[in-house]
């Protein structure tokens, strides 16, 4: 499934309609980190192993608080939903980080 | 005689009644007690300019008076999210759904409790958002969001008030691991 952007007018109901949502804060201040980011999400979005899950991205600029806990660690922030519910945030930049996410999700 | 500051001027002087009877109201205010009924009219100016910076400068008591439920059709996140740590959105539907008139009545009484202070609470009419008209079209029943530090930390509907009082404590005791 191909990552889906979003927007903070349009996020909630996105969460709310989908059973699991994993959903990355992005902005591209963080430079190197984040964009070096992008295709390994993109990468796990279309492992048929997490087809349940529904793969979101959000652009943090239009969100100070969130932009400055990715820019706090220069890492996108990684949240997890379940049934509408934030389960799990974390600071990722690798494959690994982001898959013991996904697996903590599908356990659910 | 009594000795009055001549505002208009810029010079302070000695004026008489008489003088002060042909001065516009408004120049008669910024001048001492004349009489016992400028007395009065001092000290109830006083209480009310007392009262008003009182109430701007405390929001808090400010937000008892006025409620504080926004109903807006564009909001400005940025600035939302930047102001306030916690936050929730009531998507009020177009037409009536089921028990949205007693979440609502609910969601505008809890933006007075003292418990609640430091929330935001946001009400939006979802008519102008598609996808939350259709949603709450589909589900028949409010729906809510709530965020901490900008992050949504819950969405679902909202068919009672243990419903929105479990979603509030939620946001209360969520910690991030960040």
């Amino acid at each position: 499934m191909p990552v889906t952007e979003t927007t903070d007018a349009y996020l909630f109901l996105q969460v709310a309609e989908n059973d699991r949502v994993i959903l990355k804060y992005h902005t591209n201040d963080c430079a190197e980190p984040c964009i070096n980011f992008i295709p390994i999400f993109e990468d796990l979005s279309n492992d048929i192993a997490y087809k349940k899950i529904v793969f979101l991205v959000i652009d943090a600029d239009n969100n100070p608080k969130a932009k400055e806990r990715i820019l706090n660690k220069n890492q996108p922030v990684i949240t997890i939903y379940h049934k509408g519910q934030l389960l799990d945030s974390r600071h990722a930049s690798t494959k690994e980080g982001v898959q013991e996410l996904l697996e903590e999700l599908l356990k659910v | 005689m009594v000795r009055a500051a001549n505002w208009s001027s810029g010079r302070g002087g000695i004026t008489n009644e008489r003088s002060l009877k042909i001065l516009p109201a408004s120049e008669r205010q910024l001048m001492g007690p004349q009489r016992k009924n400028d007395s009065f009219e001092l000290i109830r100016d006083s209480f009310v300019t007392a009262a008003f910076l009182y109430l701007t400068k405390a929001p808090y008591h400010l937000k008892r008076i006025k409620m504080q439920i926004t109903s807006s059709d564009e909001i400005d996140w940025a600035n939302v999210f930047l102001h306030n740590e916690y936050i929730v959105v009531n998507y009020q539907p177009s037409s009536d759904c089921e028990g949205c008139k007693e979440i609502n009545e609910l969601f505008q009484r809890l933006d007075k409790f003292e418990e609640y202070r430091t929330v935001k609470f946001l009400w939006v009419d979802s008519r102008n958002n598609p996808i939350a008209e259709q949603f709450i079209k589909k589900t028949q029943k409010p729906f809510m969001a709530a965020f901490k530090d900008g992050f949504l930390v819950e969405c679902n509907v909202v068919s009672t008030d243990a419903d929105l009082k479990r979603m509030i404590l939620r946001l209360f005791s969520f910690k991030f691991k960040l």
